[in-house]
């Protein structure tokens, strides 16, 4: 069988083959350089600094308020959200050091011990602080800044419960009229399910809190994974059998801003009596080029162009308090008088030790 | 050969029998009321173009394919609602369709290991075939590895070995070059003799049908054509289509239709009254097979014969026709 | 006179084989080995024996590393149970809703779990289960999410195959049971194989059903380094089962590579008519069974979603799909945007799973041992957590800034889309006669004409199948996309979802539903046309 072939021809599928890769090599190239793109075009602009935003997905703001601070300062900002809020945090303490953006947006109190021992943030007094109630200023170096305020609190479906009144305590949840009421979230992989789990501890203190979820579980209490499968799964809310979810302050305004079709009142309450303050924080992340211009974006988070904006994007309520509220926020969604708290360093050190004998008790 | 020719069916009740089969997909008609006999220890060859149904009639008796009308009967018993694997039988393929995932002596044993035959039995059997079929010791060779003789040999072994009661083949030679290919027919036909296999053979080579089979059915379109002894069927095709599908070069346009002049009806002859002009000459076993054209004017026919010595291309001869030898067939 | 022809050994050849190779190995150490090795790097630097040991020794880590493994072989042995039967049915008959079939099963791919999850769980309450935190209700889930991959992966191999040899085995005496056992069964084993890895590795790296349907009461691997990685800071113990995660990956992955290469033949038979109608009482009423098992497998879930996503305030109507056009406070885009932001990424992925997916077939074919293991290496992101991965690309892609790369998020759906493109391509390869090839080559084809003339149109059809599952796969990627997104740019249907279900209000969950519904509707689009595309082309051949 004779089949030696010209040379130029076997070359050719080799070249072929080269040209993909070197198309491919390429793609990866011009990929990887479009961020430096962007770098060269600010460079151009002596003045112009861009600083990354690092926040979780839930950050949303409106058109043209980023575009408000850049005419006012000239810096821009280059928002970069990705992941949940423990992800957030656990990127940056990975990358702490040689971080991946300058200013970070989202730490709570559940997480703030972890990014202070991981020595995350540089500290940065805003004038706006004054304007923050003290009660949200829990750092005193001012490592961190307050942004947001939101309530984790046990919600209620008013038609569900018949001629039973609502419940009125943590302690009415393990009541026979609540038997298999109840729809919380794993405190491991659920941010509401876990300040639910730290409500409990602070408000039944260390030898009482597993006694109550033994109550708990004996009236059949139901846990979910997330908050979704919650409120959508077992809750009445998604055709589920449950009047009673571990959702947020604000689930009864968003009930009436997202209804379709339109209704006046929400068809959710809020048991205030069992409410755990998250608070939200941003701070300057140690290792940034440009810790005046990050100082200069915080300042304006915390002015009243953001924080106007944060209820109806993010569902939480403005560290500033000297912000108004939409009106569903004020009509449907107050915020606990008096909520459940537990400091940042109680809950760090609480942390991996509570939620494993949470464990133990409901899922074992 | 002459005993071959008293083959009738009607001495002793067929071991096949084939009653108005009928088979069609969808709006194909693959068979068209067949009936077809092959009596015991008889090898009976279907013959025919491509795509004229031949597959289908051993797919219809396999019982691969469902029939759409019609009976088949093996010794004496209908085969409608008998599985495939129920009815006994032996299949050779053109392609040999070997296990590829199986190794020679596997292959053969196959069948065997399905009639749950034990271990050393069945390794006693597939030695014995493959001896049978001149391949001894090739038990743990891979198929992949086999000329093509040699898988075909294998596939014999392999349709052979459960001793099936009717051993179908389907084109088993078509792929294999000419002298294998006739090595091979007369060795099939040897064994079918010693053993008594009662064998129903498919093919496009009349050649191989006439060295391998006691009748011959040509099967045109789904239908039965013409059937009967290899020197029946040779001798008196019935039409142009059967005449031309045996091969027969003399086959000519007559005022009342086709005539069938068998290559020994024409031949030199000084004193013959036809004139023709040489066109080709085959040198064939010995011998010179020639072709002539008529030198007349109008419907000038093209005469074959054989002549023992070499004519030339041009050469101008004059030829001679036996009347007596002459056939009508139907178009 | 038996030499190989053109291909594989000879000389002249050998360039594109080595172009293949250095490709295929450029695109995944670049994707995977580097992120993974900058995660180990810098997690397991101060990990000790002691601390290994430590680690390792955990019931809670003993736990899960054994019901991660049962889970996904439970799941795959279920998938493949459900899906051959399917896969055998429409790669032999020809019946209404075949293509249909082929077309329908490849949506679940692209459903979020959090939107499935409860419709499974409904399915399964309305027949009066309980699932509570059911393992039956975590498989039930693979299997309706996997067994495309079955159907279509083994389905098309299955049409291909040559069927004159179970017509040989049926004459000697094999039941149709013993016919399927002894002669179609291993020469199908190959894509078997190739497709049960799939539903194994992605049963061993799912993430959201594990999480919802085992209500926190189920761990796996993949669960214990989110666990250990975001909650509890670990970094450590969740490299470490990273790294375990990694070995069992490996081992399972070559071990289904040198199957795969012990057991590949090559296709030499006639008899491929593919699919013929049904002629039989019985094969109808075996057709229909089928038909039944697709709508209880996919169809009820589905039908259930659309009848869902129609709902509105009490009655029916397309209000749901008609607010997707306008951007809700709670999404930096409208969900109509992150729709088309997925169709875009997905079709680059797609585009780059394909060509990458191609040559590394190519590779993995010719390249002989450096094959195998090319094939190990590109199964392994399938059965790496997107967790690992995520903090990988973090780590490791400071350095070109590559991190902020819009390209960045369908570079990685792409590399989870490879594997899917070898799967089908591969056995497509192997099974190709290599004559065809020499007589190519004999009537003067140099080998690139070879590789056009011949290979291409060969495994077209396999390349076409390989590519629009990578093309779902990126539609529906969550784990990695979350992780990978920077905002309005990168913000895909799928995180749209998942956003639109983490607040309360109708308006919200009824867009979600929509658009949950639109991305299946598109990946069946794709499926449908690519199904255009191949015609009533018979088998592989």
């Amino acid at each position: 069988m004779q089949l030696s072939l010209p040379a130029t021809a076997r070359r050719r599928p080799a070249a072929t083959v080269r040209a993909i890769g070197l198309g491919l090599a390429m793609a990866l190239i011009t990929a990887a350089c479009t961020g430096t793109v962007i770098d060269a075009d600010a460079e151009v602009d002596v003045e112009a600094v861009t600083l990354t935003l690092i926040t979780h997905e839930s950050f949303v703001v409106s058109d043209g308020v980023f575009e408000l601070f850049t005419e006012q300062t000239g810096i821009k900002v280059d928002v970069l959200a990705a992941g949940d809020a423990g992800e957030v945090v656990s990127r940056a303490v990975l990358s702490s050091g040689d971080p991946e953006g300058d200013v970070l947006f989202g730490i709570d109190n559940t997480f703030l011990q972890r990014g202070l021992d991981a020595n995350l943030f540089l500290p940065h007094y805003s004038a706006g602080l004054e304007s923050v109630p003290d009660e949200l200023k829990l750092d005193p170096q001012n490592r961190v800044t307050p942004m947001g305020v939101s309530d984790v609190c046990v919600n209620y479906w008013i038609d569900a419960l018949g001629p039973t009144p609502p419940p009125t305590s943590l302690e009415d949840l393990a009541s026979p009229a609540f038997a298999g009421a109840f729809v919380t979230q794993n405190p491991e992989s659920s941010s509401p399910g876990f300040a639910f789990l730290l409500a409990t501890v602070s408000h039944f203190g260390e030898d009482g809190w597993e006694d109550y979820w033994r109550q708990l579980v004996a009236n059949d209490v139901a846990v979910t994974a997330g908050w979704t499968d919650a409120y959508y799964g077992e809750f009445v809310a998604g055709g589920g059998s449950r009047p009673l979810v571990t959702s947020y302050a604000s689930s009864p305004p968003a009930e009436v801003i997202f209804a379709d079709p339109p209704v006046d009142e929400p068809p959710t309450g809020v048991l205030l009596e069992s409410c755990f303050r998250q608070i939200e924080f941003a701070g300057i992340l140690k290792g940034t080029a440009y810790p005046n211009e990050a100082g200069q974006l915080i300042d304006f988070m915390l002015g009243e162009t953001f924080q106007q904006d944060v209820p109806l994007n993010m569902f939480v309520y403005p560290a500033n308090e000297t912000v108004s509220l939409p009106i569903e926020f004020t009509k449907f969604g107050p915020l606990s008088a008096d909520p459940i708290t537990m400091s940042p360093a109680q809950i760090e050190a609480g942390r991996l030790d509570w939620t494993q004998r949470w464990t133990d008790i409901v899922l074992g | 050969m002459s005993e071959l020719s008293d083959w009738s069916g009607r001495l002793s009740a067929p071991l096949l029998s084939l009653r108005n089969v009928t088979l069609s997909y969808g709006d194909t008609v693959a068979l068209s009321a067949v009936n077809l006999d092959v009596g015991a220890g008889k090898v009976v060859a279907v013959i025919g173009p491509s795509g004229c149904g031949k597959s289908s009639l051993l797919r219809a008796v396999a019982g691969l394919e469902p029939l759409t009308n019609g009976r088949i009967e093996l010794d004496g018993q209908s085969l409608e609602g008998v599985a495939t694997h129920e009815r006994g039988l032996g299949l050779m393929f053109q392609d040999h369709a070997l296990f590829p995932h199986l190794s020679v002596g596997d292959n053969v044993a196959f069948g065997l290991r399905m009639q749950h035959q034990p271990t050393e039995q069945r390794q006693q059997r597939v030695g014995e075939l493959l001896d049978l079929v001149g391949l001894a010791g090739l038990q743990s060779r891979a198929v992949h590895s086999l000329s093509g003789g040699e898988a075909q040999r294998v596939a014999l072994a392999r349709a052979l070995a459960p001793s099936p009661r009717l051993l179908m083949l389907d084109e088993p030679l078509g792929s294999l070059d000419r002298v294998l290919r006739e090595q091979l027919a007369s060795e099939l036909r040897r064994l079918f003799t010693e053993l008594g296999v009662t064998a129903l053979h498919v093919t496009h080579d009349q050649a191989e049908a006439f060295t391998m089979a006691d009748h011959i059915v040509v099967l045109r379109n789904g239908q039965i054509e013409q059937q009967g002894a290899p020197a029946e069927l040779w001798h008196s095709p019935t039409s142009v289509f059967v005449a031309q599908f045996l091969g027969h070069p003399n086959i000519w346009k007559d005022t009342s239709g086709h005539v069938l002049a068998p290559i020994t009806a024409v031949r030199v002859d000084p004193n013959g009254p036809i004139e023709a002009q040489v066109e080709q000459v085959e040198f064939r076993e010995g011998r010179f097979r020639v072709t002539a054209r008529e030198l007349v004017v109008v419907e000038a026919r093209r005469l074959v014969f054989d002549h023992n010595s070499a004519l030339a291309v041009g050469d101008v001869v004059r030829l001679f026709v036996d009347k007596a030898q002459l056939a009508a067939l139907a178009d | 006179m038996t030499q190989p022809a053109s291909v594989g050994a000879a000389g002249g050849t050998r360039y594109p084989t080595v172009a293949a190779v250095l490709v295929t190995v450029t695109f995944f150490g670049l994707l995977v080995v580097w992120p993974l090795a900058s995660v180990f790097q810098r997690s397991l630097a101060d990990v000790g024996p002691d601390r290994l040991v430590d680690i390792l020794g955990r019931g809670s880590v003993r736990k899960a590393l054994f019901f991660t493994v049962w889970q996904s072989f439970a799941s795959a042995a279920l998938t493949l149970a459900i899906g051959l039967p399917i896969a055998h049915a429409i790669a032999r008959y020809q019946f209404w809703g075949r293509k249909l079939i082929r077309v329908v099963a490849v949506v679940p791919f692209v459903l979020p779990t959090v939107v499935v999850g409860a419709a499974i769980e409904a399915a399964f309450s309305r027949v009066g289960l309980s699932l509570g935190r059911s393992v039956l209700a975590i498989l039930a889930a693979h299997v309706f999410f996997n067994v495309a991959i079955v159907i279509r992966v083994v389905g098309g191999f299955w049409a291909g195959l040559d069927q004159s040899p179970v017509a040989a085995a049926r004459v000697l005496g094999a039941s149709p049971f013993a016919a399927f056992r002894w002669v179609t069964l291993p020469r199908l084993m190959p894509s078997i194989v190739g497709a049960g890895v799939l539903v194994f590795l992605f049963s061993f790296t799912s993430f959201g059903v594990i999480l919802i349907l085992g209500r926190g009461g189920r761990a796996t691997l993949e669960t214990e380094i989110y666990r250990n990685a975001i909650f509890r800071q670990e970094f450590d113990v969740a490299a470490v089962l990273a790294l375990v995660q990694l070995l069992v990956v490996a081992v399972l992955s070559l071990f289904a590579a040198r199957f795969q290469r012990r057991h590949a033949t090559a296709q030499r038979g006639r008899d491929r008519r593919g699919a013929l109608p049904l002629r039989t009482a019985g094969q109808r009423l075996h057709v229909f069974g089928i038909i039944l098992l697709v709508v209880g497998v996919i169809g009820i879930p589905v039908l259930a979603l659309v009848d869902a996503s129609l709902q509105v305030g009490g009655g029916y109507g397309f209000g749901n799909y008609r607010n997707l056009l306008d951007k809700v406070s709670l999404l930096p885009v409208s969900p109509a945007r992150s729709m088309f932001t997925s169709l875009w990424f997905a079709l680059i992925a797609a585009l780059i799973a394909a060509v990458v997916g191609l040559l590394a077939a190519f590779a993995v074919v010719r390249a002989g041992r450096v094959g195998s293991w090319l094939e190990t290496l590109a199964l392994i992101p399938l059965g790496v957590s997107a967790v690992t991965l995520g903090f990988g690309y973090l780590l490791a892609f400071t350095v070109f800034d590559l991190r902020r790369s819009p390209w960045l998020i369908p570079l990685a759906h792409a590399v989870v889309g490879v594997p899917f493109v070898l799967a089908s391509v591969v056995p497509a390869l192997r099974g190709i006669d290599d004559r065809f090839r020499q007589a190519a080559a004999a009537l003067g084809a140099p080998p690139g004409r070879v590789l056009l003339l011949i290979d291409w149109p060969l495994i077209r059809r396999a390349a076409f199948t390989g590519a629009g599952f990578a093309f779902a796969v990126s539609l529906g990627e969550f784990g990695a996309t979350t992780f990978l997104s920077r905002g309005e740019e990168s913000f895909t249907a799928p995180l749209a979802i998942f956003r639109l279900l983490s607040q309360p209000g109708d308006l919200l969950r009824g867009q979600a539903l929509a658009l949950s519904v639109l991305i299946g509707l598109m990946v069946a689009g794709i499926a449908a046309i690519l199904e255009r595309g191949r015609g009533e082309e018979v088998g592989l051949l």
